[in-house]
């Protein structure tokens, strides 16, 4: 274990040695561009007739070239896209200008490191809910399917229900149950195309009903979207069924431990004690498997967490939320500031590295409990 | 005909019940039919560029799968010869492998982008399919732990049981044995299921990673001729007007019946994308449940 800890610290030092050779080597890009017709584009931006910001100006003008020149179309044609191009710099290049002028003073290093504070909060929050989500959704689908009834079965039976109801009421009354049925099997499939929805969908399909630069739809996005709560509620899932497996399951039901899986059953599982924070199940088998599958998953947390920053980087960066970090960091992609990229990369790679050490932890601390190691050793 | 009705019931029944095969069958039906309704009522250009989008975007998830298990499997032997001959170059090796695990990936796959983007402008990238090639082993590269995760798990539980030194005694290369009797012949099924599940989270970062280039980073990269997929589709300005238009229909619900005519190419491309990210994962889960995985 320890020399997993070494790892990690060597990896934070190695990775802010390379960043740091990169930072020195690679010198921001401020060298103005040249382009293949600059005599042509300055000439033409001289014309005290024609602005060329005006996008049907542009096509007048490549119209009007065709048309005295028709063999060299090709030419004019790569004009306009060099004309594009300078267009668009010249547009950029007071921005870019502030921005590399800005360098990585301490005042700008401050607003970074606000910025990354700010990601690391929204962050541990989305992780925290999406854990007690994935742990309670995958809890309630096993023991639902103890007892399996599949949707289609359902709706056999109540189709049958209806056919051989014996009078019109009962017949009506079979037939909204059905259609209830139905309606359930439709909003089940929405929500779960809104589950596996990119976040960037889910944020542009209620940009006009909602502020989606709030920090709340960031956390509200980052749990319900990309896929995450689903995927992950899966792989819990996979961990409870392959643990009931287990022989040991067998020997404590023979032991008679309780072990009947229907709620509102005196031996059963009650509804409330799956949503718990804290969830316990004393004196039934599951609680048993609840406890192994925990720990067996403490290292798929790590997995979920570093998909949970994939996802909100692509919230931050898709929805271009001013003044966050990814925010930033695409902004300066684009100015190529390279120093704020490294500098904001590297503490996003700390936050996934921290994370790590935690779990390690976490892991060091529970198997320590399982094998009742102490931690003072015995003399 | 009692008899004939029941055969097909039992027909119906065994299908429904193979999850994989249903909700294939249920993916290829969808697109299949949101490929008529667009042939119907979206316009000839628009058509013809969501559908180079999604053509572009299946053949670059394919090639994602390719890459990252040619890397996966390759990578892995590299480690298990590493461990057995030269243990302190495997020590590097397992440094490197958990650096990559810490990138998240959508961030190596931007940079990795950039750099593309760089290659593309000074005229070292021009084919477009060495283009295509090199998006998707720069997604490869960070998808590909898992196939290496699966295969080296696979290959420790093999090796602590008899059959593996007994091979050995034999006279039986550790070679052979891991890539045919570990690798192939008990490993393919898990295989597939991981490539399943890269299928899908290829083109989730795929498409996110284009959306975010052609949102965010337009005046820079989209400068430079990538191939179009859905993800950049989608972020051009008459899809988003046409996703904008979902959230209207809270506001007023008689406008959800021009959606599908009005606002086609947004809502495909959208559709597309999320159709395909939840058949996936129901691909695979039905794939896993039949053969106990």
């Amino acid at each position: 274990m320890r020399q997993k800890f070494t790892g990690h610290f060597i990896s934070i030092l190695f990775i802010g040695f390379i960043f740091f050779i990169i930072h020195t080597w690679v010198k921001s890009d401020s060298t103005d561009k040249t382009y293949k017709y600059g005599d042509q584009i300055q000439y033409y931006m001289q014309l005290p007739f024609l602005d060329l910001n005006s996008p049907e100006d542009r096509i007048l003008l490549q119209e009007t070239l065709n048309f005295y020149d028709p063999r060299n179309s090709v030419q004019h044609n790569d004009l306009m896209v060099d004309l594009e191009h300078y267009l668009n710099d010249r547009m950029t290049a007071s921005v870019r200008i502030r921005e590399l002028s800005d360098g990585i003073s301490v005042k700008r290093l401050m607003i970074i490191l606000g910025m990354l504070l700010k990601f690391a909060v929204v962050y541990i929050l989305v992780l925290l809910l999406t854990y007690y989500g994935v742990e309670t959704f995958a809890i309630y689908r096993f023991i639902r399917t103890q007892n399996p009834v599949t949707f289609i079965t359902s709706l056999t039976v109540a189709g049958h229900r209806v056919m051989n109801a014996h009078n019109w009421p009962k017949r009506f009354n079979y037939l909204g149950q059905l259609l209830i049925k139905i309606g359930l099997g439709l909003l089940r499939a929405l929500i779960m195309l809104i589950l596996f929805a990119p976040a960037y969908v889910i944020a542009y399909s209620f940009k006009t009903s909602f502020d989606t630069d709030s920090l709340l739809l960031m956390i509200i996005l980052g749990v319900i979207s990309n896929g995450l709560l689903i995927t992950y509620t899966q792989k819990y899932y996979t961990f409870l069924v392959s643990e009931s497996r287990k022989g040991y399951v067998q020997t404590a039901i023979v032991k008679n431990l309780k072990h009947e899986y229907r709620f509102r059953r005196k031996d059963g599982i009650s509804f409330s004690s799956i949503f718990r924070l804290k969830k316990k199940f004393p004196g039934h088998v599951f609680g048993h498997i609840y406890q192994n599958v925990r720990v067996q998953y403490l290292n798929t947390l790590k997995e979920q967490a570093s998909f949970l920053i994939s996802g909100l980087i692509i919230i931050e960066m898709a929805l271009n939320i001013q003044g966050h970090l990814c925010y930033e960091l695409m902004q300066n992609i684009l100015y190529k500031n390279f120093s704020v990229v490294l500098i904001i990369i590297f503490g996003v790679f700390l936050i996934v590295k921290l994370t790590e050490i935690f779990i390690d932890h976490l892991v060091l601390v529970q198997r320590r409990k399982i094998d009742n190691i102490s931690s003072v050793p015995a003399g | 005909m009692k008899y004939s009705l029941q055969i097909l019931s039992d027909h119906i029944a065994r299908f429904y019940n193979r999850k994989d095969r249903l909700w294939l069958s249920i993916w290829l039906g969808g697109l299949l039919l949101i490929w008529v309704w667009n042939i119907f009522f979206l316009n000839k250009p628009a058509l013809l560029q969501v559908e180079t989008g999604f053509i572009n975007t299946m053949i670059l998830a394919l090639l994602v799968i390719v890459f990252a298990a040619a890397l996966g499997w390759g990578i892995t032997l590299l480690d298990y010869w590493l461990v057995l001959k030269f243990h302190r170059l495997q020590m590097i090796l397992a440094f490197f492998i958990n650096l990559i695990r810490s990138v998240p990936q959508i961030v190596g796959i931007l940079m990795g982008y950039v750099i593309l983007t760089i290659l593309i402008q000074t005229g070292t990238l021009t084919s477009q399919l060495l283009i295509l090639i090199a998006m998707a082993v720069i997604i490869a590269v960070f998808v590909f732990l898992e196939i290496y995760d699966l295969l080296w798990e696979r290959i420790g539980h093999f090796r602590r049981l008899d059959f593996f030194d007994a091979m050995r005694v034999c006279g039986i290369s550790e070679g052979y044995i891991i890539n045919r009797e570990i690798i192939w012949r008990s490993s393919l099924v898990h295989l597939i299921n991981k490539m399943i599940a890269i299928f899908g989270a290829a083109i989730f970062l795929l498409c996110s990673v284009d959306f975010i280039i052609s949102v965010g980073l337009s005046t820079e990269i989209s400068a430079v001729d990538l191939p179009v997929t859905l993800g950049s589709l989608l972020a051009k300005i008459d899809s988003k007007q046409d996703i904008l238009a979902i959230g209207h229909t809270l506001s007023h619900w008689d406008y959800i019946f021009r959606l599908p005519f009005e606002h086609l190419q947004g809502i495909t491309v959208a559709l597309v994308i999320v159709f395909t990210l939840l058949c996936m994962y129901q691909i695979g889960n039905g794939y896993a449940r039949r053969f106990r995985l």
